[in-house]
């Protein structure tokens, strides 16, 4: 079935500088309409950049595309998403912490 | 290609009602969401499970596969679609690609045909293809040096008579040195192909770092958890220290004791501004075998006025 590509011209997306809302939008795969309407129930906080546009860093980008991703496949609220968010976040650095300390415990 | 049978991947019964079958979907979809999951499979099982309801939820494509299961396949036999199956009924309408990026051959070549857009005429619409989304799992030492993946993805194509087809394609991908958990990759021209001739749409792949048996991985800093033996600790030293680009000599300094933390500056992840990695110590006390070692202990314990307890004295 598969078939012989053509090697792709691969980029890594900086993300150590701030994007523009269609970028976010492009990269996340979400309407702009949603993304503003995300802003404002605090899914995303940018900042207010040159000419008062928003700014968003590569954590608040994640954010979004987790955040489409858990509406899409679990059909989380809306209203309900920045808590969810927020509790995965707290829960990925705590395990990361748990598996550090159990490679401290003997075994 | 296996047959799957999604009843089973599901756990409901073949007689199930459609609530008890979205109920299963959804308490397994939160269970193994790869946002959610730490489970090492988490992404293939949710995909499977995502595939399963796919092919269950919509009750003509239901009646579908239960013919085809009542017909005596089960979970794991080698399985061909029986002749004439993909020109009956029109169940593949209302896929979205990005949902049926990762499902099985199996649930392809039973529903995946056609993508519900109808026949294109060639030429009369110009228009570029959407960009495609998923993620790919690497492991450190590919994300550290760079590499190639293998991804297997359904992908659209427009075929000899302008109609969007899904076909299940390996895309290898090239990793470039120094990508980081969460970050996005782009492959220009990887994404839904364009109509009319117009362009092909761009595949953004989102990284996920596996874990690694050694490093922890936080952003671009790694930690490593390093055994010393007690002596090390007390009298200091230099030390070879593993990291992804080879070992290197770290100095210990005196009277270390377990859980510091020392920092090897830039020798984390790559990139723009390199991330560091952070050596937390673990200090190993061996056991005292022999007469000699126990004696040694001793002197030790008679020599050095010391009371790690020092700070509990005068507290219940």
């Amino acid at each position: 079935m598969s078939r012989k590509e053509q090697p792709a011209v691969t980029e890594i997306i900086d993300q150590e500088r701030e994007l523009g809302l269609d970028e976010v939008c492009r990269l996340c795969n979400v309407e702009s309409e949603i993304l503003i309407e995300w802003v404002e129930e605090g899914i995303a906080e940018p900042r207010a950049g040159q000419g008062r546009e928003w700014r968003f860093s590569g954590h608040q980008l994640r954010r979004v595309s987790a955040a489409r991703r858990l509406q899409r496949d679990l059909e989380v609220e809306t209203r309900a998403l920045p808590l969810v968010l927020d509790l995965l976040e707290e829960l990925d650095r705590l395990r990361r912490q748990v598996r550090t300390l159990e490679r401290m415990i003997d075994d | 290609m296996e047959f799957k049978d999604y009843y089973k991947i599901l756990g409901v019964d073949s007689g199930a009602s459609q609530d008890e079958i979205k109920r299963a979907y959804r308490k397994l979809a939160r269970k193994y969401h790869p946002d959610v999951s730490s489970e090492s499979d988490a992404e293939a099982r949710f995909k499977e499970v995502g595939e399963a309801y796919e092919a269950l939820k919509d009750p003509e494509k239901r009646a579908r596969y239960d013919q085809l299961k009542n017909s005596g396949w089960h979970q794991g036999d080698e399985f061909r679609p029986p002749p004439g199956w993909s020109d009956s009924g029109d169940a593949a309408r209302g896929f979205d690609p990005e949902d049926l990026a990762g499902f099985s051959d199996f649930f392809s070549s039973l529903f995946g045909g056609g993508m519900g857009r109808g026949r294109q005429r060639r030429g009369s619409v110009r228009s570029a293809g959407r960009d495609s989304h998923a993620r790919i799992e690497v492991d450190l030492e590919t994300a550290f040096h760079g590499g190639t993946r293998r991804l297997s993805m359904a992908r659209a194509e427009v075929d000899e008579h302008g109609m969007v087809r899904q076909r299940p394609q390996q895309i290898d991908v090239r990793i470039p040195p120094g990508v980081a958990d969460g970050q996005q990759i782009r492959l220009a021209g990887k994404g839904e192909p364009g109509l009319g001739g117009g362009p092909a749409g761009d595949l953004y792949l989102e990284v996920t770092i596996k874990p690694h048996q050694l490093y922890e991985v936080h952003g671009r800093d790694l930690h490593l958890t390093l055994p010393i033996t007690p002596w090390e600790a007390a009298l200091g030293g230099k030390i070879a220290v593993p990291t992804p680009a080879g070992k290197v000599e770290m100095n210990i300094p005196p009277g270390s004791s377990s859980g510091k933390r020392l920092r090897l500056k830039g020798r984390g992840l790559p990139g723009k501004k390199p991330g560091d990695q952070y050596v937390i110590l673990k200090v190993e006390v061996p056991a005292a075998k022999t007469d000699r070692q126990r004696e040694l202990y001793e002197e030790l314990a008679k020599e050095q006025d010391f009371n790690p307890r020092a700070v509990m004295e005068g507290q219940q």
